[in-house]
């Protein structure tokens, strides 16, 4: 009972000391000002590439829009004056031109709201343009599809649903894009957990690793730890947490960026991204996936400097590994890889949960795989 | 019969489909200080790694105190003075000295003690990529020391000393001779293996050889190893 006490307090000193060691490496060369630097650049980018998407598709939507008002004002145009009395042979004629001026006035708005950036009143008036056009094609079957995306119900869906945010004070978020703090950052961390993103990604923040052994250094280490083991779980550690440093500075700038360019909009955690899941629910399935995907990967670029030499070919391999495993059609509902890539390519549909425990003993058995590799290869640096 | 307090028994070794060493045996029952002697590239530091378990042996065992080596005796049985590529450049002397007594749960008075010993507390805050050869050697010797170990390894200690460095590592491979530690030192400087021991493992083939040189290694060196050679002709 003693002696087990005692072993599992020198295993905690040595780890202690481990980690220490670790952030002094990183303290002396600078890495956390790299860490600080890479996030803050990759939030501001993100940022500023989902302002400008954003901006372009609005600008799409305003062209598109006024192209269509453009040509239905000059078709209304050489319409002569409305009879006083209309003979009944002309009332669906005049029926049809009312249509028209519906969905011009709608149009037309609609080009205004989504220019001032008032989502509220673009929905409304993209509903009245529809259910307009809808009318539009009841009298002239055909003659206004150009219009209609949508089919009533679905209409009469958003119509409701826009109710309800609007009594909780959010928007509805018409674009894929969204400038609102909560909706950046999930977009940010679906992004970032993606396998081929993160794993290059992990390249970068597990730099003390290739220190180690991309150089003789790791002799130094071996030599001066009981168990090789305590290397691999404290460089999983401090990955881990270069990781989780890299996030936080992330998710912090890109909530201030949200905060104070993107305060149009107002998403609560509720917020609906589809009937099946809502923005909360994505987070918390992000939440579930962070520490195993990380850890996983983590092992898996471990594994890969131990085996592979130069640098060029292990990301190659890396890459098309995490992007093989994220998008071969392999069991997807089952694969994590598949599950964490659905998350940002079809981010309306929910993600299997499951799979986070799956995920995580894969990263246990890579773990204990790249211990038997640091125990069973032999040095490619000996002489 | 007399008990081996170093063994290797039956060791093989290949890298890159060369055989470094094919059952090589060796048996060192004495405390003190050996020599290790081979041409370049014969396998020194390669056995240095075998033995350290850096390096995994395709067939053998290597045994301390009767009981084989694996990296946790290692960690507690033996120190190794490699070359000064381990060490890393951005981080001061103190700071490996520091890690090193950590992990072996050394008092930090220890790293004073051998610090002012081997003359190193002079450039002991200095960056590595900032001290000379002979400072890192210096260095990588104070780190081998500080854990006592029971078997200490040398890989080259003497390359790139300055006179008065040499004169420190000597005094202190004299002092090995008397203590209960064996230590092997591997080297190419003959002279100054001759003043500190007449115990010699010669790397000859795929195995080792001990012997006890009284006629100085430098002779014995030439027997095993030099082959005659062609005279040079200066042409005009």
């Amino acid at each position: 009972m003693l002696s087990s006490i005692a072993t599992r307090e020198r295993s905690w000193c040595t780890m202690h000391n481990l980690l220490f060691f670790s952030w002094l490496r990183i303290r002396r060369r600078l890495f956390w000002l790299m860490i600080l630097g890479t996030a803050l650049l990759i939030s501001s980018a993100f940022f500023g590439i989902t302002k400008w998407q954003l901006q372009e598709e609005n600008t799409t939507v305003v062209r598109q829009l006024d192209r269509g008002s453009d040509s239905l004002g000059m078709a209304l145009y050489n319409v002569p004056p409305k009879p006083a009395k209309v003979p009944p042979d002309q009332i669906v004629y005049w029926q049809i031109i009312e249509a028209k001026k519906v969905l011009l006035v709608a149009m037309h708005r609609a080009s205004q709201a989504k220019t001032a950036g008032d989502e509220h009143a673009f929905l409304r008036q993209h509903i009245a343009l529809l259910q307009a056009a809808q009318k539009l094609n009841h009298y002239q079957p055909g003659v206004a599809a150009a219009y209609m995306s949508l089919d009533a119900p679905t209409i009469a869906k958003e119509l409701k649903q826009d109710k309800f945010l609007r009594s909780t004070g959010q928007t509805l978020i018409t674009s894929t894009y969204s400038l609102a703090p909560r909706a950046l950052i999930t977009r940010l961390w679906q992004l970032l957990l993606c396998p081929p993103i993160l794993i290059f990604l992990l390249v970068g923040l597990n730099w003390l690793w290739r220190d180690d052994f991309d150089t003789n250094a790791h002799q130094f280490l071996l030599i001066h730890v009981r168990h090789r083991r305590q290397v691999v779980s404290e460089n999983i550690v401090s990955t881990v947490a270069a990781t989780g440093v890299f996030g936080l500075v992330s998710t912090a700038v890109l909530w201030m960026l949200g905060a104070l360019f993107g305060r149009n909009e107002a998403i609560r955690w509720l917020y609906p991204l589809s009937p099946q899941v809502s923005l909360g629910q994505q987070a918390i399935s992000l939440a579930l996936f962070t520490l195993p995907a990380i850890v996983c990967l983590a092992a898996i670029v471990q594994g890969s400097t131990l085996l592979l030499h130069h640098l060029s070919t292990r990301i190659a391999v890396l890459v098309i590994v995490a992007a093989g495993g994220t998008f071969l059609p392999l069991a997807p509902h089952w694969n994590p890889f598949n599950q964490l890539g659905q998350t940002l390519l079809a981010w309306q549909t929910p993600v299997n949960n499951w799979t986070a425990g799956i995920l995580l003993g894969i990263a246990i058995v890579l773990m204990m795989l790249v211990s038997i590799l640091l125990n069973h290869r032999n040095n490619r640096l000996a002489d | 019969m007399t008990d081996s307090i170093f063994q290797i028994q039956n060791l093989s070794f290949a890298y890159h489909r060369q055989v470094i060493y094919g059952q090589a045996n060796l048996t060192l029952t004495d405390p003190g200080v050996y020599g290790l002697i081979g041409p370049n590239g014969s396998g020194k530091s390669t056995l240095f790694n075998l033995i350290t378990r850096l390096l995994r042996p395709a067939k053998g065992t290597i045994s301390l105190d009767g009981t084989v080596l694996t990296p946790a005796r290692v960690f507690a049985s033996v120190a190794y003075a490699q070359d000064s590529s381990v060490l890393y450049p951005y981080l001061t002397g103190r700071d490996h000295l520091r890690f090193v007594a950590k992990q072996h749960g050394v008092a930090r008075e220890r790293i004073k003690l051998l610090s002012d010993e081997l003359e190193v507390t002079d450039f002991i805050d200095r960056r590595v990529a900032r001290l000379s050869l002979g400072q890192k050697q210096r260095l990588l010797i104070a780190l081998a020391l500080l854990p006592e170990s029971r078997l200490l390894l040398m890989d080259e200690p003497l390359n790139g000393l300055d006179p008065d460095s040499v004169i420190i590592i000597r005094d202190l491979l004299e002092a090995f001779k008397t203590s209960d530690q064996i230590v092997i030192v591997s080297s190419h400087n003959l002279d100054e293996l001759d003043k500190v021991t007449d115990r010699l493992i010669f790397k000859v083939d795929h195995g080792l050889s001990l012997e006890t040189v009284a006629e100085g290694a430098e002779a014995r060196y030439a027997k095993l190893y030099r082959h005659p050679r062609k005279k040079l002709v200066h042409h005009a």
